[in-house]
C-alpha cells in the first residue's frame, strides 16, 4: 500500500518525461551516437516550421516545450518568463545529463557487473522464445528496469550522485534498453495491429470530411499553423524508438495546442482542449499510433509516467478512442452525411450507424455489445466501428489483474469499461454474406493496403525473393508460417460455425488475390504453394477476426529463433545507424 | 532519495458538465485568479498544487477533463485511478446537475476503490438565477456520503475551503489505508481489505483528520 504506485502527482521533480529530451539532444549533438543525431533532427526540423529559435535547437525546446527557462536556464532566458508562468507542468528538471553520458559511464571499468548484467539481459529477452506477449516482456523490462535503478543507488559509479543523475542513468538504461529490444518490443502484439488497423481506418475517412465545427471548435482557436505544428510533432512520434522519447512528441504536440489555447482570456481547459487534439491527430493520423501507445504504457517505466506526461498521454488514449468509436452524434453533424461521408470512404459496416444516430451521446455508443459472434464481424470486416473494439475479449485475460499500473490498468479496460456493457455475447449462427463476396470486399481493401506499403510492415518477406532469405531467416518463416496455418484453420473453423459454411472449400477468390498481386510485386512465383491460404490469411488479420477469442496462441512458437535485431529495426521508419554495442 | 519523498501525491479529476466552470475553478485555486478580463497564458488543463496540512504535505494533481456530452464515454478513461473526484455543477443549469449524478452512478460502478468524491454548487454568484436549490443538491449529496460546497470561482468563495477539504479526505484515507494494509499485513490476511471495498464513496469525518491546515 506504502508503495502504491500514484500517477500524475510527482509534477515537480525528477525527470518525468517533461519534455527535455531535445534539451538532453541539444546539449549532446555532435557527441555522435546515432540517436543523438536523431535529436538534432528533430531541433532543426522543428525550428524550421517557424517557431521563434534562431535557426538552432532552441526553438523547440523554448517555443514548443516552453520549458528552457526552467530547466536551470542552460538554454538562456529567452521564452523564460513565459515557461515560468506555464508553471509546474514541466517544472520536472533533469540534470545537464545526457544519454551519451549514460553511454560513457558505462564504459568505465567499474561498470562491467552493469554492463554484463544489462547484455544478459537483453541477450534473454531476445532469445527467449515467444514474441507477441507483449505483457510478458513488459513485466520483465518493467521489473529489470525498476531493479536497475536500485542497483545504480547503490553502485559505485554513482557514488555522491544527485538524485538528477541517478534520473538520468535511469532514463539512460531505458532508452538504450528499449532501442535494444525495438524490433522485439514494438508494434509486433496482435492486438496493436489491430488497434492500428482500426484507428486508421477511421481517421482516414474522418480525414476526407471533418471539419473543426464539427467538434464545435470555438472559431477563436482555428489556427492553421498552430495545428500543423502540432501535428508534426506528433508525427515524429515513429522516428524515435526509446518511450521517453515517443512521449515527448505526445507532450510536445499538446503544448503546442495549449500554447495556443493560452490566447484564450477566459482560462481554456479541457474543455477546449480536447477536440482540437482530437482534430489535430485525426490530420497527423500518424501510422501505428496505437502501437506507439501500447509501447510507451508497456515499457516506459510506470514510475516515470506520471505528471503532466501522464495527463497528456492520457488525453492522447482518449482521443484515439473518441476515433476508433466515432458515431454521428459523436459529431455536430447530420446523421446521414455522417453516414454517407463514412461509406464514402468505404469505413465497412458504415452502414450500420443507421441504427445507431438515434443514440444520444457517446455512452450508448459504446454500449452497444460486440457483434454476435466475431465471425460474424468478420465478414462486414469490423462493425467494431460502431463504437466496440471487439479485441479486448480476447485481450482481458491475457493481462494481468491488478496491474502495477494504474495507467496500464486503464488502457487494457478502458473499452470494457463502459456502462451497462455485459458479458461478452454469446456466439449465435447468423447469416453471413457468401464468402465470395466478402473475400471480394477484402481484397480491394488488401490491395489498396498493399499500395500503402501497410504489409510490409506486418509480412516481413512478402516482398522478399528467394536471393533474399538467409538461412536464420527459415525459424521466422517457419514460425510465420505455423501462425498462418493457426490462424487460418482457427477463423475457418469459426466461420463454419457460425455461417455453416465451410471456409476452406470456398477459395474461388484466392487466385485471383494472388494475381492480383503479382501484378505490382516481385512475388516469387513459385513459392506461392498455398496462395489460397495467402489470401484468406490477409483477410483473417482484420481487426475482429481475433475478437472471438479464435485466436488461439500458438503452442508452435517456441520454434522462434532470436529475432534479428537489426534486420527488424530496419522496418520502422527510423534513422537508425547502430547504438554503440556497450561491450565493444 | 526523491526530493518530494516526503510529499503524498494525489490525483484529482474534475468532472462537470462543458461550460460549468471547472477550469476556472482550478485556476482560481491554483492560481488565485479568475480569467474574465486578463490574460491567462497559462495551460489550465493540468495544474498541481502543494499544500501542507499539519505535519503532511501534499500534492495535488488536478486533471481537468472535457466536460461535453459526446466526451462523456470517455470518462473512465480519466477517473479510473482518481484519488478524488471534483463534480462541478452550474446552479443556474439544471442539466449540468444531472450530469453530475450521472457520474456519480458511473463512480461508483467503475471505480473499485474508495475515492472522495466532493460536488462543487459553482456559479454563486449568479445566484439570483438559481435553478438548483441548495437544499436539494446539499440532501443529494449527503446522501450519496459526498462532500458539497458552494463555490464561485468568480468571487473567489467556497474554492480554497474545497480543496482543503478534499486534500482533508485524501489524507485520511490515506492513513486508513495504510493502517489497513499494516493490520492485515500483522495479522497474516492477505491482499487488500476485506471491509468496506465494495462502497466506492465515502466520506470521512472531517473531524476524523485531526489536521490543522495552513495552505502554502
Amino acid at each position: 500500500m506504502a508503495s502504491r504506485p500514484r500517477t500524475g502527482t510527482e509534477g515537480s521533480h525528477g525527470s518525468h518525461g517533461g519534455g527535455d529530451p531535445a534539451l538532453e539532444y541539444v546539449a549532446s549533438v555532435g557527441k555522435g551516437t546515432d540517436l543523438d543525431e536523431n535529436g538534432s533532427k528533430f531541433m532543426a526540423s522543428s525550428s524550421s516550421v517557424g517557431m521563434e529559435g534562431e535557426g538552432t535547437g532552441k526553438g523547440v525546446t523554448e517555443g514548443v516545450s516552453q520549458e528552457g527557462g526552467e530547466k536551470g536556464g542552460r538554454n538562456g532566458g529567452g521564452v523564460a518568463a513565459e515557461a515560468g508562468e506555464v508553471q509546474q507542468p514541466f517544472v520536472a528538471s533533469t540534470a545537464p545529463l545526457t544519454f551519451t553520458d549514460f553511454l560513457e559511464k558505462m564504459r568505465a571499468p567499474a561498470a562491467m557487473d552493469l554492463v554484463r548484467g544489462i547484455k544478459g539481459f537483453i541477450n534473454d529477452m531476445l532469445k527467449s522464445s515467444t514474441t507477441g506477449d507483449a505483457e510478458g516482456d513488459s513485466q520483465k523490462v518493467q521489473s529489470f528496469l525498476s531493479q536497475s535503478e536500485v542497483a545504480f543507488q547503490s553502485h559505485p559509479l554513482w557514488h555522491d550522485s544527485s538524485y538528477e543523475e541517478l534520473e538520468a542513468a535511469g532514463e539512460g538504461l531505458e532508452k538504450y534498453l528499449l532501442t535494444k529490444l525495438y524490433g522485439r518490443c514494438f508494434g509486433v502484439a496482435a492486438e496493436d495491429k489491430e488497434r492500428d488497423e482500426l484507428l486508421n481506418q477511421r481517421m482516414k475517412a474522418l480525414r476526407s470530411f471533418i471539419k473543426p465545427e464539427h467538434l464545435d471548435i470555438p472559431d477563436k482557436y482555428w489556427n492553421e499553423q498552430s495545428w500543423t505544428l502540432a501535428q508534426k510533432e506528433l508525427q515524429k512520434i515513429n522516428t524515435y524508438k526509446a518511450p521517453r522519447d515517443k512521449i515527448v512528441c505526445i507532450l510536445n504536440c499538446c503544448k503546442v495546442i495549449s500554447n495556443l489555447l493560452s490566447i484564450s482570456v477566459e482560462g481554456a481547459g479541457a474543455d477546449d482542449f480536447l477536440p482540437i487534439l482530437i482534430y489535430v491527430l485525426i490530420m497527423a493520423a500518424p501510422p501505428q499510433l496505437e502501437s506507439n501507445l501500447a509501447f510507451i504504457m508497456r515499457y516506459r517505466l510506470a514510475s516515470r509516467l506520471n505528471g503532466e506526461a501522464a495527463y497528456f498521454y492520457t488525453n492522447m488514449v482518449s482521443a484515439t478512442t473518441f476515433i476508433e468509436t466515432i458515431s454521428p452524434s459523436s459529431l455536430s453533424i447530420d446523421a446521414s452525411e455522417f453516414i454517407a461521408h463514412m461509406q464514402a470512404a468505404g469505413v465497412p459496416g458504415s452502414q450500420d450507424y443507421q441504427s445507431q444516430s438515434a443514440a444520444p451521446g457517446g455512452v450508448t455508443m459504446t454500449e452497444v455489445p460486440p457483434p454476435a459472434g466475431a465471425a460474424a464481424a468478420t465478414a462486414t470486416d469490423s462493425r467494431n466501428g460502431v463504437g466496440v473494439v471487439t479485441p479486448n475479449p480476447k485481450q482481458a485475460p491475457a493481462m494481468p489483474p491488478a496491474s502495477p499500473n494504474p495507467l496500464q490498468q486503464e488502457r487494457e479496460e478502458r473499452l470494457l469499461s463502459n456502462p451497462a456493457s455485459g458479458p461478452p455475447p454469446v456466439p449465435e449462427p447468423v447469416s453471413l454474406p457468401p464468402l465470395s463476396v466478402v473475400e471480394e470486399k477484402g481484397s480491394t481493401m488488401l490491395l489498396e493496403a498493399e499500395g500503402l506499403g501497410e504489409l510490409h510492415m506486418r509480412y516481413k518477406f512478402l516482398y522478399s525473393s528467394l536471393s533474399d532469405l538467409k538461412l536464420k531467416d527459415l525459424g521466422v518463416l517457419l514460425n510465420d508460417y505455423k501462425e498462418l496455418a493457426l490462424r487460418f484453420e482457427s477463423l475457418s473453423r469459426g466461420y463454419k460455425l457460425v455461417s455453416g459454411k465451410d471456409l476452406a472449400l470456398e477459395e474461388q477468390a484466392a487466385p485471383r488475390l494472388v494475381k492480383a498481386f503479382h501484378r505490382t510485386t516481385p512475388l516469387v512465383g513459385g513459392e506461392v504453394g498455398q496462395p489460397s491460404g495467402e489470401g484468406l490469411i490477409r483477410l483473417a488479420d482484420n481487426p475482429v477476426m481475433a475478437a472471438g477469442g479464435a485466436l488461439p496462441d500458438p503452442p508452435l512458437m517456441s520454434a522462434l529463433p532470436t529475432p534479428p535485431m537489426q534486420q527488424q529495426q530496419q522496418q520502422q521508419p527510423v534513422s537508425n545507424s547502430p547504438l554503440p554495442d556497450l561491450l565493444s | 532519495m526523491a526530493p518530494n519523498s516526503n510529499c503524498t501525491d494525489f490525483k484529482v479529476v474534475v468532472l462537470g458538465e462543458g461550460r460549468v466552470g471547472k477550469t476556472s475553478l482550478i485556476l482560481r485555486y491554483v492560481r488565485q485568479i479568475f480569467a474574465e478580463n486578463q490574460q491567462a497564458t497559462i495551460q489550465a488543463s493540468f495544474l498541481t498544487k502543494k499544500l501542507t496540512l499539519g505535519n503532511s504535505r501534499v500534492q495535488l494533481a488536478i486533471w481537468d477533463t472535457a466536460g461535453q456530452e459526446r466526451f462523456h464515454a470517455l470518462g473512465p478513461i480519466y477517473y479510473r485511478d482518481a484519488d478524488a473526484a471534483l463534480l462541478v455543477y452550474d446552479i443556474t443549469d439544471r442539466d449540468s446537475f444531472n450530469r453530475v449524478k450521472n457520474w456519480v452512478k458511473e463512480l461508483r460502478k467503475f471505480v473499485q476503490r474508495e475515492i472522495v468524491v466532493v460536488i462543487a454548487a459553482n456559479k454563486q454568484d449568479l445566484a439570483r438565477n438559481q435553478q438548483i436549490p441548495d437544499d436539494e443538491s446539499q440532501e443529494y449529496a449527503k446522501s450519496i456520503k459526498a462532500g458539497h460546497f458552494k463555490t464561485s470561482a468568480k468571487a473567489g468563495k467556497g474554492v480554497e475551503q474545497m480543496f482543503l477539504q478534499i486534500s482533508r479526505q485524501l489524507l485520511a484515507q490515506r492513513s486508513a489505508e495504510l493502517s489497513k494494509a499494516a493490520s492485515s499485513a500483522s495479522s497474516g490476511s492477505k491482499g487488500t481489505g476485506s471491509t468496506g471495498r465494495r462502497s466506492v464513496i465515502i466520506s470521512d469525518e472531517p473531524s476524523s483528520s485531526a489536521t490543522k491546515s495552513s495552505c502554502c
